[in-house]
């Protein structure tokens, strides 16, 4: 078995071209998969050398987040919009935020993966790079299913943006689980809001472990755009939620127990990011 | 000796230090020259005739050693708890559940056994799966084992129930259930076996009965005990889960390393542990409750059902443990239990933290807060009013005159009744308090002899050490025993080690169970130091030229009682005992009473003593979501005597703990006889943030039968914190959950109002 720890992207991606490559990041998802599989791929490509993969930058499109800034560095960070770093504080241990990665979790793709509602609530944008070049990629279309994206096999997630429109407003995250602590989410959602004079101007909302890939929550978006965001408000959009979302039962949860726990996160978060006295 | 300078005190874990700093070796920790590593490969039907096994591929890849099956063991291929024997070490022919190891590969690395394993070709014809308790129990069910799908049945009979219903203005009735739960203590089951070249083995291994271990190594190796060293290594953790499956990879490591002349090592995974060793059993359980207006309890009648799983294990002892404490620390003239294990093609049930009480309480105490309502009594109050007091018959009709502290425990907890603090409520969250009471049997009771050998040691320089055959897994054992070492020499605490058990070097003193511990085992300590403690007084009475009367051994001296200055170090007066002639070791034995009952009617004595225990939480439950917050939560428990405030507390601590996910989270859970959730991922195990915020207070009612008056504190509290939470969410939701765990979901699902 191989192993390389290219310094550079150009390294990285010339060494993906050969095929047979496993990217391998904080390695918290993936020492998983392969104890579970047993199987041992052919080379691991370990990206954290590469020095621009880590931490963030603000510029002219947004704020850049390198795919190897870690967890634990994400969950400490003012700079970015509050939904991404809740979403962060959410997932594992000390230990497991220390190793892991935000470009780990969204490669990895799980529906209950914790980054990935607030990405598609924040229309992130994800740069993707392979031997052939580069493209764009929104949050919302990156995901196919569960660990399924549009990411080729020689292809490499080499940035994440936030709009700047996004760095403005409020917004917030919240997941449920079995337990409180070191748990995967049975549903998490996050939400980001723009509110001009207790009215709604813009929201995104999107749902996590409800479908097989992340959800935008269009039906309820629309119906809070322009509303004033007041407790009947609230309270009424949570019918949209259900029309929005599609969960399944599963060892973790019902679908019931879904659809219920999704409605009451989602007034959580909303009151949350409007900052109203809630929970 | 009415002061205590070291008993009673918070004498910080003496083992505590190499613990946080990693320098404690645990069996994993143990590196061999040449070692190899074993992975067992598991059944993955619930029930099957094995046709075949063809190891050829996997013995062709490289590394891999060795694959055992049935036909290469060495000996009877038999093990258990209680005889007859029912569970294979590797079946040879019939499989009875999915997580059943039926070959072990050998391989340089643990990885590499894992990988050859998926090329072992297992011919396995499937059989129809028992599932069920009541599929077991049908009149036409294939046989799980040749006697028959009842494991074990007993009924327990007091008086007369008949007469006890008649005698009642009212009769309630309720059925209850419980599920599986795993032990999921952070180190899995391991063991490391040894040759050596003087044709013995040595076993290191993580596990709370050495001396059993080495029973059935020996005799399945088909070598003589004495050839078999079993080292009980640190111990992360056992609950009761570290036996039978620590027989059986200490039987097959054994096998491998005498076999191939190399070290083995097997160490479970996660995955291994839930669903391939013990499990709690689930319960199914029925009551009949009678009493007067008034609140006296007249009859009560139970029959409880355990799912024992496919190999009896400690099934016999679990059932006969639910059946003496189902009908809880009350007076009762009429009880009658019938208590019923059954075998089903699921993971074996066995032993665990509570063993079987706590299923029992969990109903008993429900049932109990039914009848308050019913009669419109407050709860605590019909407690108090049936609660057993010293010169009461329990429910084997035994009589204790001292050491009954229940009704303190009451008495404890009723001021924190009304302490509900503030609600907030704004139509989210319901609120609800719970109180439950346990009673435990501290000893090994109706499951046989009860002995502890325990050796003390004191060298020329006055430090002590101390042997004993029962392993210290966390509970604590090692600090109580330096304790008490301490408390008697006269000397700190620090100049006492305990050593680590191993079969060459101690006394069997039978399993680390049933509480016993410190009361048993704290009592032959405590024997074996006085018998030096007579040699070192001896011989500072002849030094001092005095009579022995006139001596106390204290901080380290021997001191003249009129005259405090008057000193002898201790080590002094050690070394000339040795050079005079006095023997400064001794093996002590202590057993507790015998029990002694009627084995039809189980009336009679048969546990030294009960612990007693009142626990109350204040709940907020969150009716969205099912979330609950346990506000408060006070546990209190006659524990006799507390030896050390801070070990007893973290006793009730972690019990606790393991009740409440017991009453609120975990739940192994099956589908077609295979487990859905064998992994931390989905098996809803706590976590550090799930702690609740126990609160102890000990109620000190001496027994004659324990050191200085001390019982056990280990298990009560599981059975106690699991009773109190379904009482309180049951009472914060207004509706009686009749199974436990209640699990957020099934909160939310009573609670249907929309958000
Ligand atoms: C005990 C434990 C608890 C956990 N708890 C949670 C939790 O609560 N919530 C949660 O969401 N997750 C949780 N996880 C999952 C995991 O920690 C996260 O998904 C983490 O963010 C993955 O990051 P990583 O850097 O470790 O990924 P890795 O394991 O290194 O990689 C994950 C996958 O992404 C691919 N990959 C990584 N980086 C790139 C890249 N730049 N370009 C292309 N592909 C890439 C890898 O090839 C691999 O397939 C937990 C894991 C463990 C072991």
């Amino acid at each position: 078995m191989e192993y390389v720890q290219p310094d550079t992207l150009e390294a990285a991606v010339s060494r993906l071209g050969r095929g047979g490559c496993t990217i391998l990041s904080g390695g918290t998802d993936l020492a998983v998969v392969n104890r579970a599989s047993g199987l041992k791929p052919e080379c691991f490509v370990d990206i954290c050398r590469i020095s621009q993969f880590s931490g963030m930058e603000l510029g002219e499109e947004g704020l850049h987040i390198g795919p190897c800034t870690t967890i634990a560095e994400l969950a400490a960070s003012a700079e970015i919009p509050h939904c991404l770093s809740q979403g962060a504080s959410a997932i594992g241990s000390p230990q497991i935020r220390n190793a892991a990665t935000v470009g780990g979790n969204i490669c990895n793709a799980s529906p209950c993966g914790d980054t990935l509602s607030p990405m598609v609530a924040l229309s992130a944008s994800f740069v993707l790079v392979s031997p052939r070049g580069s493209r764009a990629v929104d949050a919302e279309t990156f995901f196919l299913g569960p660990k399924k994206t549009v990411l080729a096999d020689d292809e490499l997630l080499t940035d994440i943006i936030i709009g700047r429109e996004f760095l403005k407003g409020t917004s917030a995250f919240k997941m449920l689980g079995k337990r409180k602590g070191q748990v995967i989410s049975q549903v998490n959602a996050a939400v980001w809001l723009l509110l001009e004079d207790g009215v709604v101007a813009k929201v995104q909302a999107a749902f996590g472990s409800v479908a097989p890939v992340p959800l935008r929550a269009r039906q309820t978006e629309a119906f809070l755009t322009g509303k004033e965001l007041d407790a009947g408000t609230i309270h009424e959009s949570l019918a949209y939620v259900k029309q929005d979302i599609r969960p399944i039962s599963d060892i973790r949860a019902s679908e019931a127990y879904r659809y219920r726990l999704a409605e009451s996160i989602f007034h959580d978060v909303l009151k949350q990011a409007a900052g109203l006295a809630c929970c | 000796m009415a002061e205590h300078t070291i008993i009673g005190k918070s004498v910080r874990k003496v083992d505590g230090i190499e613990l946080v700093t990693g320098k404690a070796k645990f069996t994993a920790d143990m590196k061999f020259p040449g070692m190899l590593y074993g992975y067992e490969l598991r059944a993955g039907v619930p029930a099957g005739i094995i046709e075949s096994i063809d190891a050829s591929e996997a013995l062709k890849e490289p590394g891999v050693h060795m694959v055992l099956t049935a036909k290469d063991l060495l000996g009877p291929n038999l093990i258990g708890v209680l005889p007859p024997f029912d569970q294979p070490v590797l079946p040879d022919r019939e499989i009875r559940y999915a997580g059943e190891s039926i070959a072990l590969v050998v391989a340089d690395t643990r990885e590499g056994a894992k990988r050859a394993c998926r090329n072992i070709k297992a011919v396995i014809t499937p059989i129809e799966p028992i599932l069920t308790m009541e599929q077991a129990l049908a009149e036409d069910a294939r046989k799980i084992h040749p006697q028959g799908n009842v494991t074990f049945s007993r009924t327990l009979t007091k008086g007369n129930v008949e007469q006890g219903f008649a005698e009642a203005d009212v009769v309630i009735e309720g059925s209850y259930t419980t599920t599986f739960q795993d032990h999921c203590y952070i180190e899995p089951e391991i063991a490391c076996a040894v040759p050596s070249g003087d044709n013995r083995i040595t076993l290191y291994v993580s596990c709370q009965s050495p001396f059993h271990i080495r029973g059935h190594v020996a005799a399945n190796l088909n070598v003589p005990a004495s050839k078999v060293k079993v080292v009980q290594a640190y111990t992360g953790g056992s609950f009761g889960g570290k036996d039978d499956a620590a027989v059986e990879i200490g039987i097959l490591a054994g096998t491998a390393a005498l076999k191939l002349g190399r070290p083995v090592t097997i160490a479970h995974e996660r995955e291994e542990s839930i669903a391939g060793t013990n499990v709690r059993h689930a319960a199914e359980i029925a009551y009949k409750t009678g009493a007067r207006k008034d609140g006296t309890i007249t009859a009560r009648q139970v029959k409880v059902l355990l799912d024992g799983g496919a190999y009896a294990s400690e099934s016999p002892f679990v059932t006969m443990k639910a059946m003496i404490h189902a009908s809880g620390p009350y007076a009762i003239d009429h009880i009658e239990v019938e208590s019923t294990s059954v075998y089903t093609n699921k993971t074996y049930a066995g032993a665990f933290r509570g063993f079987g009480v706590p299923q029992v309480t969990f109903a008993s105490e429900s049932e109990i807060d039914e009848l308050a309502k019913h009669l419109g009594i407050d709860p605590l109050e019909l407690r108090r009013k049936n609660g057993l007091k010293a010169g009461d018959k329990t429910a084997t009709s035994q009589v204790y005159d001292q050491s009954v502290g229940y009704l303190q425990t009451l008495d404890a907890v009723e001021p924190s009744l009304r302490e509900t603090g503030t609600k907030e409520n704004d139509g989210r969250y319901l609120y609800g308090t719970g109180i439950a009471s346990v009673i435990q049997g501290i000893s090994n009771g109706a499951e046989g002899v009860d002995v502890v050998g325990a050796s003390v040691q004191m060298s020329q320089d006055a430090s002590v050490l101390v042997g004993c055959g029962l392993a210290e897994m966390g509970q604590g054992s090692r600090t109580v025993f330096s304790q008490i070492a301490a408390e008697v020499l006269g000397i700190p605490v620090d100049w006492v080690t305990v050593r680590q058990v191993d079969t060459d070097a101690v006394h069997d003193s039978g399993p680390t169970v049933a509480s016993r511990s410190t009361t048993v085992g704290g009592m032959a300590v405590k024997q074996a130091a006085e018998t030096v403690r007579q040699s070192l007084v001896k011989m500072a009475s002849l030094m001092f030229k005095t009579d022995e009367s006139m001596i106390v051994l204290k901080e380290g001296f021997a001191v003249l009682t009129v005259d405090d200055t008057a000193r002898i170090p201790l080590r002094d007066v050690a070394t000339a005992a040795y050079w005079t002639g006095f023997p400064l070791m001794h093996l002590a034995f202590s057993q507790a009473e015998p029990a002694d009952f009627d084995h039809d009617t189980h009336q009679g004595r048969v546990y030294i003593a009960y612990n007693f225990g009142t626990h109350l939480m204040h709940v907020k439950v969150d009716r969205y979501t099912g979330e609950v917050e346990v506000l408060k939560h006070v546990a209190s428990h006659d524990v006799g005597k507390v030896v050390n405030p801070m070990a007893a507390s973290g006793q009730v601590e972690g019990a606790s703990l393991i009740g409440f996910a017991l009453g609120h989270m975990e739940k192994v859970e099956y589908k077609d006889g295979i487990i859905q959730n064998p992994t931390f991922a989905d098996y809803a195990f706590p976590s550090i943030r799930d702690r609740i915020p126990t609160e102890t207070i000990f109620v000190e009612d001496p027994t004659p039968h324990g050191p200085y008056g001390a019982k056990g504190i280990g298990e009560p509290p599981v059975a106690a914190a699991a009773a109190a939470f379904a009482n309180a969410v049951s009472q914060a939701v207004g509706h009686r959950f009749t199974h436990i765990p209640i699990t957020r979901e099934d909160i939310a699902a009573v609670l249907q109002e929309e958000v």
